[in-house]
């Protein structure tokens, strides 16, 4: 099992306390956890953090004003009708 | 086949139910159960419920996404509303192999952070400020007895991040993309969205303590 230093912890603690540190990575940080309490701490602390935010996450929404669609449909069918008025005025014209 | 303005050629028929605005808000069941690839499809065909399907689909999430991004929903509307028109002109550019939901939020973040960016320059050129300048200036440190609850906390804190690393933070912890679904979106390699996140929850653990530690002193101080 290859030794890290805590320094190279650290910069992965967050990307640990995510979920987002994965394979051999994932293995080492364990191994050095295991013996090294001071990193063991600051994972605590960062994953307090990352629930937070996760937490965050799954509170639900205000209340929106309704949807986009009616202003997108009536600007959509607008463009449309354009180029039909565009391509029949020079026949008119002559 | 598209015309000038950007909109998808129509046969008759289709002009015809396009030009039916009576309901603007409806669109037949049928387009529920499709997949967005299909949707994509029969919206480049004129079928324009197919597209308000997706823009239902899609909406709520992408508003959101944009609103803890600006920081402001009237704007984050006005951004989803654009970011759906840019879409829709650029159908014919979709590869329907690929997911449609990256895609649209390539677009939405992209409009998102050129609008904040293009606000950023105006505003450093005003005060002289840089991105946690714009923070303090757009948005007055609120009252901690007034967002006390904790998604108000937390985007109290996230604000104080500079945008680049804010953008990942939201896409991948408050919104659950994955990584390679995070690169996609902002246009950069998964491993860069991996150094950001992690520089960005390091930041954010940092603030998120610093603020946990002053809001029961303002909180004793508002009692008294």
């Amino acid at each position: 099992m290859k030794c890290v230093s805590c320094r190279w912890m650290r910069f992965r603690l967050p990307l640990l306390a995510g979920g987002d540190l994965l394979g051999a990575e994932r293995r080492w940080a364990d191994f050095h956890l295991r013996a090294c309490p001071t990193c063991r701490e600051l994972l605590a602390s960062n994953g307090a953090a990352v629930d937070a935010l996760h937490a965050a996450s799954s509170e639900p929404a205000p209340p929106e004003p309704g949807t986009l669609w009616p202003a997108l449909k009536l600007r959509i069918s607008e463009t449309r009708r354009e180029p039909v008025l565009r391509l029949g005025a020079p026949w008119r014209r002559s | 086949m598209r015309d000038q303005s950007g909109g998808a050629a129509l046969r008759p028929d289709d002009r015809r139910a396009s030009d039916q605005v009576a309901d603007p808000g409806a669109w037949s069941l049928p387009h529920e159960g499709l997949s967005d690839a299909r949707l994509v499809e029969r919206s480049r065909l004129g079928d324009d419920d197919a597209f308000g399907c997706l823009v239902s689909r899609y909406e709520r999430k992408l508003v959101r996404v944009l609103t803890r991004l600006a920081r402001d929903p009237e704007l984050a509307r006005d951004l989803s509303q654009e970011t759906f028109w840019k879409v829709f002109t650029h159908l014919d550019r979709f590869d329907t192999s690929r997911r449609f939901g990256p895609w649209l939020f390539q677009v939405g973040v992209n409009l998102g952070l050129d609008h904040l960016r293009r606000s950023r320059l105006h505003t450093t050129s005003i005060d002289g400020t840089g991105d946690l300048g714009l923070a303090s200036r757009e948005l007055p440190m609120p009252d901690p007895r007034v967002s006390a609850d904790l998604a108000g906390e937390v985007q109290h804190v996230l604000a104080k991040l500079p945008l680049d690393l804010r953008t990942v933070l939201v896409l991948r912890d408050l919104e659950g993309f994955s990584s390679a679904e995070v690169a996609s979106i902002v246009k950069r390699r998964e491993a860069t969205v991996r150094w950001r996140l992690a520089k960005a929850r390091e930041q954010f653990r940092q603030q998120w303590e610093r603020r946990q530690k002053d809001l029961p002193e303002a909180r004793q101080e508002a009692r008294q």
